[in-house]
């Protein structure tokens, strides 16, 4: 791609490149574009969710943006993109539980900074202490998993595959000295993880929803939305830094 | 295949130009209006002051010459959802809500419970739901997006001596809309490359892996070429001397293309809405029923 400015093509270091070094004029760019990617999202429909065999039918991919943002540009970004989030989708709520700020708005607002924070930690992290929090993470999600197929063998056994994969390719990851790869994967899914629980809670926590349908949902949406988040932040970061070994598209 | 046309998506707001006096009060007044009465609205869980507050939304509706129906009615596709989640609530809705204290007990069917506390609950909420659609659609079909913006940092210029960022907030949300047919125009071109290319478009719910995949491959170029975008405009605005307000050159802070000033009609609206919205949120207790 062509830089508009200049003329010329332009590598992407600068602000695609990291945290460090990134002017305030960057970071309000940065927080521009990722707000404006929020927004396209939630109006061009073909690509703003994902149907899955789920009872509400589609997962969003609105939280997307909100994690790269945080990955990319730092908390303080990330939380003005969440709040971008929010807004946006506070105003074109159609139901009742989105209309509360409180449960539409001021949860976004933590998508970016828990993002953020599992990025930079991961990436910072000693590998041993890589090790044990991956570790614990899989028992916790094994356990989970265990606890869903007592309750419902095909789901429950699903998701057991489902953590056993993620494990051995954490395993990989790590023993291969990746850690990149692993960071992003985190990061994305802890951020989406944060969207659905911290919204999902306001929304138990205000009334609107029982609980027992809480949990529903956010098993049957969160799920797929943090396998997409993860799917997709990878391949953005991967495209920006190369850690695939793949080729940068230049459309 | 679906329409491959996103520009005519992304128009966010109808916005309707009509000569009425609300078209022409000062975007300010008419964002603090709308703060004003979504207070009003949140603190109040009384159906006579919910009655009083549609009635004002439809008021407003009318004197800005746009019809409250014609607005209700972008509704109309989520009626499904709305009715399924008020039985939900009212089903399984248990503790005390609005002025009774203790929830009567209206029917009992096995573990189902209804009771008026749950009754209110729904209701009230979908009487919020529509006063606060009411609100904020008119409130974009009344004032154009770039005009809100200004406003909005204008409202905010008083908290950047805190040190609070208002006028960078202000420049996300217009970088935002700016870049919004960009988007939409690079993601045209994008689905039209690939599909030129031969990417099928499975459509269906079992089609969520290859949907996901099918996404990614559009959203990666997006979001490389809008971070190119970004980190080019922001060199832009360097090389022509962009500052943020507080360190800006001479001190003198910005000037900007819209100026914005109060006239009498807006110093009338401002009080009206005020004394409104003050009085429901301090007699909220005050409804009996």
């Amino acid at each position: 791609m062509v830089s508009e400015v200049t003329g010329t093509a332009q590598p992407d270091d600068g602000a695609a490149g990291g945290l460090r070094g990134q002017s305030r004029t960057q970071k309000v760019v940065l927080a521009g574009v990722f707000s404006g990617m929020v927004i396209l999202l939630g109006l061009v429909p073909s690509i703003g969710f994902i149907p899955v065999p789920t009872p509400a039918g589609n997962a969003t991919t609105l939280h997307i943006p909100v994690i790269l943002a945080g990955m990319l540009a730092g908390p303080v970004v990330g939380a003005v993109v969440g709040l971008t989030f929010g807004l946006f989708s506070f105003l074109r709520a159609t139901t009742p539980i989105f209309k509360d700020p409180l449960v539409a708005i001021l949860p976004r607002l933590f998508i970016g900074v828990v993002a953020w924070a599992v990025y930079a930690g991961a990436l910072r992290a000693r590998r041993g202490l890589l090790v044990v929090i991956a570790a614990l993470a899989v028992f916790l999600a094994g356990s989970f998993a265990w606890q869903v197929h007592l309750h419902r063998p095909t789901l429950g056994s699903i998701y057991l595959i489902l953590v056993l994969a993620a494990g051995a390719a954490l395993v990989y990851f790590l023993w291969a000295g990746k850690p990149e790869a692993v960071a992003v994967v985190a990061g994305a899914v802890l951020g989406s993880f944060t969207n659905t629980a911290l919204v999902l809670g306001m929304a138990a926590l205000l009334g609107y929803l029982p609980v027992q349908g809480v949990l529903l949902v956010a098993i049957t949406h969160g799920i797929p939305e943090a396998i997409v988040a993860a799917v997709i932040a990878s391949a953005v970061i991967g495209a920006l830094h190369g850690t695939t070994g793949r080729q940068r598209s230049d459309l | 295949m679906q329409d491959l046309d996103f520009l005519r998506h992304i128009t966010l707001g109808q916005y309707f130009p009509r000569r009425s006096v609300v078209h022409a009060l000062d975007p300010r007044v008419k964002l603090l209006g709308v703060a004003l009465l979504a207070a009003a609205i949140s603190f109040n869980a009384s159906y006579a002051a919910n009655a009083i507050l549609l009635a004002a939304c439809f008021a407003i509706a009318l004197l800005s010459l746009i019809s409250p129906l014609y607005i209700l009615s972008g509704l109309r596709p989520a009626i499904p959802f709305i009715v399924f989640f008020a039985l939900i609530q009212v089903a399984f809705f248990t503790g005390p809500y609005g002025p009774t204290l203790h929830p009567r007990q209206l029917l009992h069917l096995g573990a189902l419970v209804v009771t008026d506390s749950g009754v209110r609950l729904v209701l009230i909420s979908v009487a919020r739901l529509l006063e606060l659609w009411l609100l904020t659609s008119l409130l974009t079909n009344t004032t154009p997006i770039s005009t809100l913006a200004g406003g909005l940092e204008s409202l905010l210029r008083p908290l950047s001596a805190l040190g609070f960022p208002s006028h960078d907030l202000a420049l996300v949300f217009t970088l935002a809309l700016r870049f919004l047919p960009v988007f939409a125009l690079e993601l045209e071109d994008t689905m039209k490359a690939q599909i030129s290319r031969g990417v099928q478009w499975n459509s269906g719910r079992l089609a969520f892996v290859a949907n996901s995949r099918r996404i990614a491959a559009l959203l990666v170029p997006l979001f490389v070429d809008a971070l190119r975008r970004a980190e080019g405009l922001a060199t832009a605005m360097e090389a022509r001397c962009y500052v943020s307000r507080r360190r800006s050159i001479g001190g003198k802070g910005h000037t900007s293309l819209l100026y914005l000033r109060f006239q009498a009609r807006d110093w009338v609206a401002l009080a009206a809405l005020s004394a409104f919205a003050g009085a429901l949120i301090l007699c909220r207790n005050a409804f009996p029923w």
